[in-house]
């Protein structure tokens, strides 16, 4: 198994990390993996990251970690901010092919990933993404 | 991000190539862009985005304002597709690719 972490500014600039160190998390790809397995879980732990970015700090300054887990048939990643609480009922999640402008984020999170969990522990905002690295077996 | 334009203002009409990534760090300067040429009368942009690597939702947000507002106006947005499957994601999961005109670069561009 492998394990990281990566702790870093809450800013835009920053989020640029998140492709290198995903790459070094999963290494080499396996011969199982869904194709684009990489690239999927970028974008998602980019749109976690950005809403962090965006809503927890209110534009100020705040850090976030990015724990990460993988072997060779899970990944799991874990986002943490010390922010404001994360009012996920309040988001209001746009419809696919209806063109409004902003809200996309956690749409798009929940069709790259097995499962999203967030809690609010101790001050603290924790989402997890678990993503299977295998496609799943059309037989069930 | 590289960002190239050119404007034919004879006929309103203007191309943007972005080349790298079109993510959050990135939009705004987009946004100031097409905001700029449509300021100058450009009522029919097409934005290629063969040589875009990763676009997240902060760009998209930006596409669709775009189209939204030469829409209005009686314009069009057209979308050169990435050409990566990556930068392809985001409009197949919002299903975006049947909201814009897309269409592939010409052989050789």
């Amino acid at each position: 198994m492998s394990i990281a972490t990566l702790v870093m500014p809450a800013d835009h600039e920053s989020l640029r990390r998140l492709g290198p160190w995903l790459t070094e998390l999963l290494g080499e790809p396996l011969p199982g993996d869904v194709p684009g397995l990489l690239s999927r879980i970028e974008l998602a732990l980019h749109e976690v990251c950005v809403n962090v970015v965006d809503h927890a700090y209110g534009g100020g300054p705040g850090e976030l970690t990015v724990t990460g887990r993988a072997d060779d048939t899970t990944v799991e990643l874990t986002v943490t901010d010390t922010g404001c609480a994360f009012e996920r009922h309040a988001v209001v999640a746009p419809r696919a092919g209806v063109p409004q402008i902003r809200g996309y984020g956690l749409m798009i999170v929940n069709q790259l990933v097995d499962q999203v969990d967030y809690d609010r522990v101790d001050a603290t905002n924790i989402c997890t993404l678990r993503i299977s690295r295998r496609a799943p077996d059309p037989a069930g | 991000m590289e960002t190239t334009e050119h404007m034919d203002e004879a006929v309103g009409a203007a191309t943007v190539a972005l080349k790298g990534r079109l993510d959050s760090l990135e939009a705004q300067g987009l946004r100031d862009t097409v905001r700029r040429l449509i300021s100058s009368g450009c009522k029919r942009m097409a934005i290629d985005l063969t040589e875009v690597t990763f676009i997240d939702s902060a760009g998209l947000a930006v596409l669709v304002r775009t189209h939204r507002e030469l829409q209005a106006s009686g314009g069009e947005l057209v979308l050169i597709r990435p050409s990566g499957e990556n930068a392809n994601r985001i409009f197949q999961l919002t299903q975006f690719d049947q909201i814009f005109t897309m269409r592939d670069a010409a052989p050789g561009e």
